[in-house]
């Protein structure tokens, strides 16, 4: 389901900022507040994107991304790390497991989150490539 | 005969003018282009060619050798008025009291040449004294050289501990007149066997523990806490005094135990207190090391920590500014959105400074387009540009594509552009001009705002350096912009750089890179 969207988030604040933005816009949003719920939700439900925290409980979003990668059926999911982390090895690191996208909460806005979901799944009335 | 006593003197001596000497030309290679370090490694210069006279001048083998070396001792004049323009160097007050630097330097040429023609009336003879075979015997000349040594810097000395007082570079000022009071302090021991007065020399030796806290003084860009820099100086001072000291007693203590022992050969001791410094350094830098971890942690988790709810409130705002439709929240809230896009800009800021930049991550390259990325910036920029009716154009042909690291090129052009914005008084202009010229992008933005004065071009691009104008025209500034955008464009083998006709006439900076677009045939 290509307008689907996982976000892995354990702030309920930007879960559900992010969440209630992208819903407007008519995508599917679904939100899992820990590392292990994220990929219980992804066994469950085929996603077209996944935006990523990286700093989670239980399991970090580091390891939720290896995890990702390394299953045949999320492997090809692109994955968009959405951290307050910002240091060159964390940048290095999330893309070196595999994140397409790297963005830094606090120099974003919701807004500019949306037409990133945007460019890279397309808006949702699109009809599908 | 050199006795023991005289060695130790002598070897103190030696080693204080070799460090004093070292110390000078480590100050000119941390900057040559400043002044300031040009002129404390010219200080330098005759200080040690005082004390090479020092330890020669006792070694001589005749009268007539012993007189010719000891006569360098009018380099002392020389060392007065290096003293008086050092001290009004550091204080800024060079040109004010030029009249008296021009007479300090008067008068040393004048004693100088007086003794060059009376050799006899500055020095009449070398005599044996204490444990020195031979040492000076002070004429009337000497007599007023010495007046001069001590009286001539005192009319400075006054002037630095004024400027201390005031509010401009407190800190840093009480600092100097502490460490030349201590090097005046030292320095004059030597004088007292001149005029017989049976005091060793060698407690005039460790001159340089006044000269190299003066010289850490100098390079060091900010003293925010005396009694830190004082503790800090203490320190490099002591180190570098014992770690040579350390090196000197090992090839005495080498040459000891070959001379004594037969089954120690000459490279024993060496090779095993080089292996022992090896471990100790090790253990030193891992400490170090250790130590440097923490603080990126600590910054790193902190700044982490404050993101959160700064990011909540960031994008709360928002929310609340879309949602607004009254006029006056609408207002308030946007009011609130600066005030906190300030704070967010500040922690940014800081945990930028913190990152270690040693060229570990690599840039990725990618196609760039710098227009772009400037009509972004303004955009950004939006509110305070009309807020002060600044005229902000761009000048170009088309896009002008560059292969760089985004985020990073990006950032340069924010500093830029903020700088030009914040810095340009109401009404001014700033435009942006980019082109590419051969292999190179250039890319330049001029503004009619604050401009710099010629001093402080050189230091523009240096960590924490703000210059006195922007100090005044912005007071929140950190100083950090402009040096991490030198860091990235050097990062990108580019060059960076600014010009301006100086304080109050605008300013260009610019930045030219390699555009690493192959050219379709």
């Amino acid at each position: 389901m290509k307008d689907s969207i996982l976000y892995i988030e354990d702030e309920f604040f930007f879960a559900n900022t992010i969440a209630n933005k992208l819903s407007e816009h008519g995508f599917e949003m679904d939100t899992a507040k820990n590392g292990t719920l994220g990929i219980e939700a992804l066994k469950k439900k085929k996603y077209g994107l996944v935006l990523l925290d990286l700093i989670l409980p239980e399991m970090s979003g580091f390891e939720v991304l290896e995890h990702m990668k390394q299953d045949p059926a999320t492997k090809d999911i692109p994955v968009v790390v959405l951290s307050n982390l910002s240091s060159d090895e964390d940048r290095e690191k999330a893309k070196a497991l595999g994140a397409s996208d790297f963005f830094v909460k606090i120099n974003t806005t919701p807004n500019e989150v949306l037409a990133m979901v945007r460019r890279i799944v397309g808006s949702p009335a699109d009809p599908t490539p | 005969m050199i006795t023991a006593q005289l060695l130790v003197t002598l070897a103190s001596h030696a080693f204080s003018g070799l460090i004093m000497l070292g110390s000078g030309f480590f100050v000119l290679l941390q900057n040559p282009k400043k002044k300031l370090n040009v002129f404390y490694f010219i200080f330098t210069i005759p200080l040690f060619i005082y004390e090479a006279s020092f330890v020669a001048g006792p070694l001589m083998p005749s009268e007539s050798f012993a007189y010719g070396v000891w006569f360098i001792n009018i380099v002392d004049v020389f060392i007065t008025a290096t003293v008086v323009h050092l001290m009004f160097a550091v204080s800024g007050l060079e040109n004010r009291f030029r009249w008296y630097l021009k007479a300090t330097y008067g008068v040393a040429f004048a004693i100088f040449a007086a003794a060059i023609v009376y050799p006899h009336l500055f020095l009449p003879q070398v005599v044996p004294k204490l444990y020195f075979p031979w040492y000076l015997d002070a004429g009337p000349l000497y007599v007023v050289m010495f007046v001069f040594f001590m009286t001539a810097p005192i009319f400075p000395y006054i002037k630095l501990v004024q400027a201390s007082t005031g509010p401009l570079n407190r800190i840093k000022l009480e600092y100097f007149v502490f460490m030349f009071a201590l090097g005046y302090a030292i320095g004059p021991w030597n004088f007292a066997l001149v005029f017989d007065y049976q005091i060793d020399p060698l407690y005039g030796s460790p001159l340089w523990l006044g000269t190299i806290p003066i010289a850490y003084g100098i390079i060091a860009d900010q003293l925010f806490d005396i009694r830190l820099v004082l503790k800090r100086a203490l320190f490099y001072s002591l180190s570098i005094g014992g770690i040579t000291g350390f090196l000197a007693l090992l090839i005495f203590l080498n040459d000891y135990l070959v001379d004594r022992l037969p089954w120690i050969q000459f490279w024993t001791v060496p090779i095993f207190t080089g292996a022992l410094a090896f471990i100790v350094g090790r253990v030193i830098w891992s400490k170090f090391a250790e130590n440097e971890r923490v603080k990126y942690e600590f910054i790193t988790v902190a700044t982490h920590k404050l993101r959160t709810p700064l990011t909540q409130i960031s994008w709360g705002l928002r929310e609340l500014v879309e949602a607004s439709k009254e006029e006056k929240p609408r207002e308030l809230a946007l009011r609130i959105q600066q005030a906190s896009n300030r704070l967010i800009e500040l922690t940014n800021i800081i945990f930028e400074a913190t990152q270690k930049d040693d060229g570990q991550y690599s840039y990725t390259k990618e196609k760039v387009g710098l227009i772009g990325v400037t009509k972004d910036v303004f955009a950004k920029l939006g509110h305070l540009i009309i807020e002060k009716r600044i005229e902000a154009s761009i000048h170009v042909d088309g896009e002008v594509y560059v292969m760089a690291d985004e985020r990073r090129i990006r950032s340069v052009i924010e500093v830029f552009l903020e700088n030009a914005v914040v810095y340009t008084p109401e009404g001014g202009f700033v435009q942006v001009i980019a082109y590419e010229k051969g292999n190179r992008v250039i890319y330049s933005v001029r503004d009619s705002g604050i401009g710099v004065s010629g001093a402080e071009r050189k230091s523009i691009f240096m960590r924490f350096y703000r210059t006195d104008a922007a100090k005044r025209a912005d007071t929140e500034g950190v100083g950090l912009g402009l040096a991490m955008a030198k860091n990235i464009i050097d990062r990108h083998g580019g060059r960076i750089g600014m010009e301006s006709p100086g304080e109050g006439k605008g300013s260009t900076f610019w930045f030219s890179i390699p555009h690493g677009i192959e050219a379709v045939p």
